[in-house]
């Protein structure tokens, strides 16, 4: 009886919780007349505003591009925030703690504040209107190092020793026995890390002009708000939907590693 | 095969603290040479300092002919064993053992031959293809070794890599590493806090204490020789028994400690005559002290009464732990005996084979060899 009622419990907050998504969902496979009300069953299904989102803009080119800057953005954060990781949580030099800790620090200011210096700074590199803007300002993270940082910590310090006699410089030490060692650590910071750079709709909007440049975030949040769609909800809620599904599907594919790795950061 | 040389070898840590404390020693080639003191005594980062781990803060290291202060630990042709094994939990046993060959580039035949030779003088080669994860301590301990055997290194480092297992295994291992050692013909530098490895194994021992070389010595010199009241109470198992107490002149000169009353050899009389007065500390094991009227065939001899406190049947042997005063002194008897506690029994010293100690330095006072 205590079980039934923990599940109904559980199954009231799923609903509560997942009902706009699937609201949603329903609502971009109705004809716009019907999506009024909280009803979810379309009385006929037609996939005609997804086929209006691909006519009136470049989705599919906003869709590699922000796959390409996503991956860029990730693989980079991942390969440079390990190093950065590994020097200040392993190796020994004067600074290193005072370097963290500005790293933490940074993590406080929040990005409306660096924002227009950093225009201007890519003002100044030429870099506006170009992918470079879109990805060498975030190549490093500085969420990314502490969660390194702590993780490397936690790596007995023998291993790196054999593995010094072993033979290995400190480059082979962090790409052969420490990413091996540390995967939910990589897919976490992976993760966050595509799916913060995916879902970025601010930078883009400043730094990129171009339609065949932009994200799909910046390409949709335009193409909704700016009037292409013509106030159709159903077009607007079917270019969201295209938007949310890849984050979705990465974090269905990593989901196991990613609560691993958060209930072992939680736990050393 | 090389022998090693440490030259005024000193280890200064930020605060200005001495962790290695001018270490001077020349280890020959295929040497067994044990390091053993109590934790924080500095023997394992003399051990780090040889492989390359730790920096040396002054004076000069050489393996063979060659300085190696500079040199980084993979170039110095040294293999170490670690405490906790430090296997590479993703690799498998061939592949932790092969790491060491694959990243100097031998081939794939010459790696494949020299770990499976390995493996076969260790008795692993049923496990070659186990992760560490499904190994058990003693399993992991011989992957350990053979990660070191198969790089054929001039030097073996060893690192307490007997602490982690269970006694029984332990004095198994033990002697198997000796066996190694004499197979092999390397020199290995072997680090323990157990002196009981430390007698066992090493052709000779360096005691340590704070940093500082007490005695470099061979296990038996070291036993019977020790040069100061540290080395005697550390090396031997039941502790030496130390008293303190001091030189008296009665008819005769007597070393006295509360009750405790020993008339000393004319010998020690010599040695002992400019000390009269004097603090001194006197040291005797607990297998040169015999219950009274045994024949024990000792000749010099000295009786004193003894209050038994704990009696500890071992089966060959039985230990007495008794007082006699303040002190308690523990007595070693052969034999099983029908001695209880709350007995009092009378001993005799062995007065051949006790030792004397300069209470404020605690060195040892003996006739000059």
């Amino acid at each position: 009886m205590k079980k039934l009622q923990q599940y109904s419990l559980l199954v009231f907050w799923t609903v509560l919780f997942i009902y706009p998504f699937l609201w949603m969902l329903s609502a971009t496979l109705r004809p716009e007349r019907e999506i009024k009300g909280f009803g979810i069953w379309p009385s006929e299904v037609s996939l005609y505003n997804y086929a209006q989102v691909f006519e009136k803009i470049p989705i599919l080119r906003a869709f590699l591009n922000s796959i390409f800057v996503a991956l860029v953005v990730t693989v980079a954060v991942v390969v440079f925030c390990s190093m950065i990781g590994y020097a200040l949580s392993r190796l020994h030099f004067r600074g290193r703690d005072a370097i963290f800790y500005i790293v933490l620090f940074t993590m406080m200011i929040p990005f409306q504040i660096i924002l227009i210096p950093l225009y201007i700074l890519m003002v100044k590199f030429g870099w506006v209107n170009s992918y470079l803007a879109l990805i060498v300002p975030w190549m490093v993270s500085a969420l990314g190092i502490v969660l390194f940082r702590q993780y490397f910590q936690s790596i007995p310090k023998d291993l790196l020793e054999a593995a010094r006699i072993d033979g290995c410089n400190e480059v082979q030490i962090i790409f052969r026995i420490i990413w091996p060692n540390s995967i939910p650590t990589l897919i976490t910071v992976g993760i966050l890390t595509f799916m913060t750079t995916w879902n970025e709709v601010l930078w883009p909007l400043i730094v990129i002009r171009d339609t065949h440049l932009m994200t799909m975030p910046q390409l949709v949040t335009i193409f909704a708000v700016g009037g292409q769609a013509e106030n159709q909800l159903g077009v607007q809620l079917a270019a969201a939907t295209l938007l949310a599904l890849p984050v979705i599907v990465a974090y269905a594919f990593f989901q196991k590693y990613f609560i691993e790795s958060m209930a072992t950061t939680g736990l050393k | 095969m090389a022998k090693v040389t440490l030259k005024n070898v000193h280890k200064y840590y930020d605060d200005n603290v001495a962790a290695v404390d001018n270490f001077n020693a020349e280890i020959a080639d295929r040497e067994f040479l044990v390091l053993v003191g109590p934790s924080g005594c500095g023997k394992s980062t003399t051990l780090r300092m040889i492989a390359g781990l730790e920096e040396i803060s002054s004076g000069e290291l050489y393996i063979g002919e060659k300085l190696v202060n500079d040199i980084r630990p993979k170039d110095r042709d040294i293999a170490m064993v670690f405490q906790n094994y430090a296997l590479y939990p993703h690799m498998t046993v061939f592949e932790n053992m092969a790491f060491g060959l694959k990243l100097r580039k031998f081939s794939k035949d010459e790696i494949n031959t020299r770990v499976q030779d390995a493996a076969a003088l260790l008795d692993i080669s049923a496990l070659l293809n186990r992760k560490p994860k499904a190994l058990s301590g003693g399993q992991r301990q011989r992957v350990a070794v053979g990660r070191a055997i198969v790089r054929n290194p001039q030097v073996f480092l060893f690192d307490e890599p007997l602490s982690n297992l269970d006694a029984k295994l332990r004095v198994q291992t033990r002697a198997e590493i000796s066996k190694l050692h004499s197979r092999l013909q390397t020199t290995m530098i072997y680090v323990t806090h157990d002196q009981v490895e430390a007698m066992t194994m090493g052709d000779r021992i360096v005691v340590m204490k704070d940093g500082l070389i007490q005695q470099v010595d061979t296990p038996m010199n070291l036993y019977d020789y020790p040069d100061n009241q540290f080395v005697a109470g550390f090396i031997g198992n039941p502790a030496m028994n130390l008293i303190a107490g001091k030189i008296v002149r009665d008819n005769g000169l007597f070393f006295q400690a509360g009750t405790l009353r020993i008339q000393l050899t004319q010998n020690q009389e010599k040695l002992l005559s400019k000390y009269l007065d004097k603090e001194m500390t006197f040291g005797i094991r607990p297998e040169d002290i015999y219950e009274a009227g045994t024949n024990h065939g000792v000749e010099a001899r000295a009786e004193a009464p003894l209050t038994v406190e704990v009696v500890e049947p071992m089966g060959n042997e039985t230990f007495l732990y008794t007082t006699t005063g303040a002190d308690s002194l523990t007595v070693r008897l052969r034999t099983g005996s029908s001695i209880k506690v709350n007995d009092q029994v009378a001993v005799v010293f062995d007065l051949s084979k006790i030792h004397f100690f300069e209470t404020d330095t605690g060195n040892a006072v003996r006739a000059a060899a």
